[in-house]
């Protein structure tokens, strides 16, 4: 684990320590009541594979018939064999009973499987739907979100509503089955004794349907201030260098406590909920019970036709049965409740309008010689704050333009519109005449190379990484970018060359050498047009040299962007183009600006009293 | 076990009520025993709330004592554990896994005993009924405790399996999400979801697993459960026609044996969340178990008045038994700023992490103020030392939080002046509510020169006697890196200083200027004595000067040209 988690990642798991402080009692909202569409909509996903379902609701019927079989068939056994002193009848019925259970066994056997495997499938189909959703959502969309956020709801939101839909959607079928099932054989053999049996029921729905509420209610504030708990939890690990460093131990384990002890008390208040739900429908049991012996008795002393020995035994066991089931609804019901509200969170992401989409007549990018051409264009983030004002660029094939100017001048904003990472308020953008919102992403992008200012390398070897744009790529060529960018000597002097697996982000390499990877890999790609976002932060003087070289290398017969810190970079371009809050405000050759003595002239002179080799050092504000 | 003792009156009330009130006709018998009966399963309910409720009130309290233990020990360990593990890793341990131990210790603990309590009640109540029936059952039981004895066995493996695909799975999400922009850059979407695609079938499978094996054993279970009662029902049903047996007898009997399917169920259940649990129960004892390494010698008392002399002497540095950086000396006076320079990776921010401790030294000893570091009281020590990470951590929290981290008892006041000190007071003032932000909330970012700023801001508040900046303005551009140069040196009164930086104009003005090289001092001295020799610090001079110099030619070319 390194530290650099945190830039990215760490600053937003969860709810910080101090937010916890007093607010996490108020975050118990998000959801309102039940969402009839939500659950539909989940219910929809199991749809999907219509085979495996019908496949699981047939087993399910199954072995709900073999539930209901068995009391009937003791039944039997006791008042034409045992009774009647048959001891083949006896015999008949035992043999059949053998059968019943083989058949629940083997129907449990299969709705087993069956289920987990509708419900992993559709887990599965689940975390795919978010993963393409993750990949196909604008970089707008991960400027304004936390990668921690965005990884829990993949990893425990959709887990939870997998499980609870299995287990609870299907369970409630199988549990709706058996109760239908039971209140029929029941019926069949007597209805006065159903009557009896099932006279507590509109009782017992009514405390179901108060259990229920103060469940749900109660299930909510658990999962929240379980996954309150959870985030301070992750971002404790995330931060430990820092708390450790601030000795901030003694503070955290108490706030810590707070949340731990409140999320302790929500989840007894919820088991207790749950709890109190056995032993009431045992009571429920009971009375019917009793009342099912009493009168049931009383009608086999008075000698009735339908109401036998045998009858008043099925019913004491199919009454046992069907209690069970009706104490498992309010458990999943409680269940599925805690996953609505995972589920709405899955949702919420799944629903996030892709604002960056292809055209539906998008074309693919023709190869393209490499002049770009920005005509008036315009962008804001937020309607009303424009960051670029009406920018004119023209950059023929092979043009280098360097970008200069403070932090929020819009340099980034230029090379995001480039690559249509955003799409331009107004006007537009043109690589040899194309406007860039008419071809496919995916051809726009392969003809650009993207040289960030912090290299991100995957894990995987070095020869991977360089291949990232291009996997096909044979070592041969692999070598040859890595040779032209001057990284090949180093790879060659590691134990596995260009096998050598590369750490978690990038660890285990310097700066620079994650620098020339970066350049190797989108040279690989040979782009006509190629972005550079150059590093600010300096290397060592002997790597310095080498990355000029290979920048040098790379810019050699394409048309380049470069957001520029070095001088080098600003004295080679064909055009420097200095801009200052969302405008570009001068235009010329290295030469030519500094003559003009305008703010290009300032921002350079500001830049040597301060003795530093930094362009940018000098910007005019701090506003970064 | 009030609960598991109704177990085994119910169905004897229920024998007699038959027996002696069907059978024998005896309607006020009858009457009796089903109120009896009734009253009897009403008791059996109220008991098991009862049971119920101590479990879960049980088990409140314990997973939070477990989990205040894992949060405590993870406070505790290491920089050198944290160096180590994957963070994804820890998470998911200090998450889940503590949950499926604490789950297990509740409601496993408790449910076990109860489903040993009932088999007991349960064959006690079998003898009474019929001793030779229950001979027949018994082989049947046991039967059931071997399937489910070989299935707890064979499942563990499969749900450790699982756990580690669902890690995997998770790293390969981060990555991808953290390289958002190389992917979508490279257009390599497709790829990414292929790749993501392999691990998540991969973990359906090893989710699939355990649940076939259960498959299995389940309707084994179940399977004996009913071979059992077909033996209770025909062999006992035999009996009752030969009159050995009243039927009341036989139904008590057949009672009894329903009763057993439930616990048998759950013995399957049970078994598997034994296994489940063992899993994780070894990782979370792992960690509770992780040695710390670095504590507080016993008896150390706490110190206020730390001056901050800082003294290296013969110090060697090891990372997995290979030497980082060895037989450094060198000596910092109270108040005195050293710089320090090299190429990345020679060692420089390894050698400043041994003052706070964050490491321990593999040779050789640091002392502060004479004293070795290792005979501090820790708290004491780190007190007295802030750092300011290459990596700019924050939590998601308000700004004004942020930076009162380390010093919680600060006013609004003292943190406004180290805002503005570390030059992030106006950008503090432009975001939507100042310094109650809330970091990391949607549209809310900051820059990395804004992170660093921040905290530079954090250690200033903490006025500590020895402040650390590993590279800390490396994404601050120089302007602003002299305005926060001069607080520092204004708000200094002998604070020592150590400045690492690529920068010849961080260091320059220092005291004394480290050069690192390859885990040793490769030289030391003044700017001025250092560019007077050749060597790694006048070559970065060269190199940046030269920047300078060549940017006059320009200039000087361009006036000319212009006049």
């Amino acid at each position: 684990m390194r530290m650099g988690m945190g830039s990215g990642m760490g600053s937003g798991m969860g709810m910080g320590t101090s937010q916890a402080r007093g607010t996490y009692v108020q975050e118990e909202s998000g959801f309102e009541g039940f969402d009839r569409r939500v659950l539909l909509r989940l219910l929809g996903y199991l749809a999907r594979d219509r085979r495996r379902l019908l496949i699981a609701i047939v087993t399910v019927l199954v072995v709900a018939g073999t539930t209901m079989a068995q009391p009937a068939l003791i039944g039997l056994a006791i008042d034409d064999g045992i009774r009647a002193g048959d001891a083949g009848v006896l015999t008949v019925a035992a043999l059949l009973f053998l059968g019943v259970t083989l058949g629940q066994a083997g129907g449990t056997a299969v709705q087993l499987v069956v289920n987990a495997d509708l419900g992993q499938r559709m887990l599965q189909a689940m975390r795919m739907e978010m993963f393409r959703k993750y990949q196909s959502l604008p970089l707008g969309f991960y400027d304004r979100q936390i990668t921690g956020r965005l990884i829990g709801r993949m990893a425990s939101d959709v887990e939870q509503v997998g499980e609870a839909v299995t287990e609870g959607a299907i369970g409630l079928v199988a549990d709706m089955a058996i109760l239908i099932g039971i209140l029929v054989a029941m019926a069949l053999l007597s209805w006065e004794l159903t009557l009896i049996a099932v006279a507590v029921t509109p009782f017992m729905l009514l405390s179901g349907i108060v259990f229920a509420r103060v469940a749900q209610a109660a299930y909510r504030v658990m999962r929240t201030r379980t996954s309150t708990l959870n985030g301070v939890l992750a971002e404790s690990i995330l931060g430990m260098r820092v708390i450790q460093a601030f000795t901030r131990e003694k503070v955290n384990a108490r706030r810590f406590d707070e949340v731990n002890h409140a999320q302790a008390q929500s989840q007894m208040r919820a088991m207790t909920v749950t709890s109190s739900a056995e032993p009431a429908v045992e009571v429920f049991t009971a009375i019917s019970t009793g009342l099912v012996l009493w009168l049931g008795g009383s009608f086999v002393l008075d000698g009735s036709d339908t109401v036998t020995l045998g009858v008043v035994t099925a019913f004491v066991l199919y009454i046992e049965r069907f209690f069970g089931p009706v104490q498992e609804l309010a458990t999943r019901w409680g269940a599925i409740q805690a996953a609505m509200t995972s589920a709405e969170r899955v949702f919420e992401i799944l629903d996030t309008e892709e604002t960056m989409h292809d055209e539906p007549d998008a074309r693919e990018l023709p190869p393209v010689r490499g002049e770009v051409r920005f005509e008036r264009v315009s962008f804001a983030y937020e309607a009303g704050r424009p960051v670029l004002h009406e920018a004119e660029v023209v950059a023929r094939p092979g043009d280098r333009i360097a970008l200069v100017g403070a932090t929020g001048a819009g340099k980034t904003t230029i090379i995001n519109l480039l690559l249509r990472f955003y799409d331009a308020s107004s006007g537009s953008v043109r690589i040899d005449g194309h406007d860039v919102r008419r071809v496919s992403q995916a051809s726009l992008r392969r003809q650009i190379g993207l040289v960030l200012q912090e290299p991100f390398l995957f894990s995987g070897s070095i020869h991977d990484n360089i291949a990232y744009g291009r996997a096909e790529a044979t070592r041969e060529e692999v070598i040859e970018v890595a040779k032209a960018v001057r990284l090949h000597e180093f790879v060659e002097s590691l134990p596995f060359g260009y096998d050598t697996p590369i750490e978690e982000r990038g660890g285990g390499l310097s700066t620079g050498q994650r620098q020339l990877v970066s350049f190797a890999r989108a040279l690989l790609t040979d782009p006509r047009v190629l972005v550079l976002d150059e590093a600010t932060s300096s290397v060592d003087t002997q790597t310095e040299g080498i990355i000029q070289d290979a920048m040098e290398t790379m810019m050699r017969g394409r048309t380049s962007f470069v957001i520029a810190h070095r001088l080098s970079t600003v004295r080679n371009a064909t055009e420097v183009l200095v801009m200052d809050q969302g405008r570009i405000v001068e235009r010329g050759t290295h030469a030519q600006l500094l003559a003009k003595a305008g703010l290009y002239y300032n921002l350079y002179t500001l830049g040597l009293s301060t003795g530093g080799e930094d362009i940018d050092a000098a910007a005019l504000r701090t506003g970064d | 076990m009030v609960s598991a003792a109704m177990d085994l009156v119910v169905p004897q009330v229920l024998a007699r009520v038959i027996d002696e009130g069907i059978v024998a006709g005896d309607r006020s018998r009858l009457v009796g025993l089903s109120l009896l009966a009734a009253a009897l399963i009403v008791l059996r309910g109220a008991a098991l709330f009862g049971a119920r409720f101590c479990q879960r009130w049980y088990q409140a309290g314990i997973s939070r004592q477990l989990r205040n233990e894992v949060y405590d020990k993870l406070q505790r360990l290491p920089y050198a554990y944290y160096d180590r593990v994957d963070s994804g890793d820890v998470i998911t341990l200090a998450i889940s896994d503590t949950r499926t131990v604490q789950g297990f210790t509740g409601y496993g603990v408790m449910e076990a005993v109860r489903t040993v309590g009932i088999y007991v009640v349960i064959v006690t109540g079998m003898v009474i009924a019929s001793a030779q029936l229950t001979l027949m059952a018994l082989v049947v039981l046991a039967l059931m405790v071997a399937v489910a004895v070989v299935y707890g066995r064979v499942v563990r493996p499969m749900w450790r399996a699982y756990r580690s695909q669902q890690a995997q799975l998770t790293r390969v999400l981060t990555e991808n999400l953290n390289g958002i922009r190389v992917v979508k850059a490279f257009a390599t979407e497709e790829s990414e979801i292929e790749a993501f695609g392999a691990e998540s079938e991969l973990m359906r499978g090893r989710a699939l697993a355990p649940i076939r094996l259960r498959a299995k054993a389940m309707p084994l279970l179940l399977l004996l459960t009913g071979i059992g009662s077909l033996v209770v029902i025909w062999a006992g049903g035999l009996l009752a026609i030969e009159g050995s047996i009243s039927i009341g007898v036989l139904l008590a009997f057949y009672y009894y044996f329903t009763r057993l399917i439930q616990p048998s169920r759950r013995l399957g259940f049970i078994v598997q969340q034994v296994a489940r649990t063992a899993v994780s129960a070894d990782r979370v004892f792992g960690l509770l178990d992780e040695p710390v390494g670095i504590e507080s010698p016993p008896g150390a008392a706490r110190q206020t008045n730390i001056r901050g002399r800082v003294d290296y002497d013969g110090v060697d540095i090891a990372f997995n038994r290979r030497a980082v950086v060895s037989g450094v000396n060198a000596a910092a006076g109270a108040g005195a700023v050293v710089g320090v320079v090299g190429p990345t990776g020679s060692g420089k921010s390894s050698l400043l992490n041994l003052i706070p401790r964050y490491y321990d030294a593999a040779g050789g000893s640091v002392r502060v103020d004479g004293q070795d570091v290792r005979s501090f009281d820790l708290q004491s020590l780190r007190s007295a030392v802030s750092i300011v990470p290459q990596d700019p951590f924050l939590f998601s929290d308000t700004v004004r939080n942020n930076i009162a981290y380390g010093s919680p008892d600060a006013d609004l006041e003292q943190v406004i002046a180290a805002a503005k000190d570390s030059q992030a007071y106006d950008f503090i003032l432009e975001m939507p509510e100042g310094f109650e932000t809330v970091i990391g909330e949607r549209g809310v970012g900051l820059s990395g020169g804004q992170r660093q700023r921040l905290t530079i801001a954090r250690a200033l508040l903490r006025e500590s006697a020895v402040l650390i900046l590993d590279d800390a303005t490396s994404s601050v551009d120089t302007e602003t890196e002299r305005r926060i140069q001069e607080a520092l040196r204004r708000r200094a009164g002998g604070r020592t200083t150590f400045i690492v930086s690529q920068r010849i104009s961080s260091v320059e003005h220092a005291d004394e200027i480290l050069v690192v090289d390859d885990g040793r001092i490769a030289d030391r001295g003044t700017h001025a004595e250092l560019i007077s020799r050749p060597g790694f610090y006048c070559d970065l001079y060269d190199l940046q000067v030269r920047h300078a110099e060549e940017a006059r030619a320009d200039l000087a070319a361009a006036e000319a040209a212009g006049a």
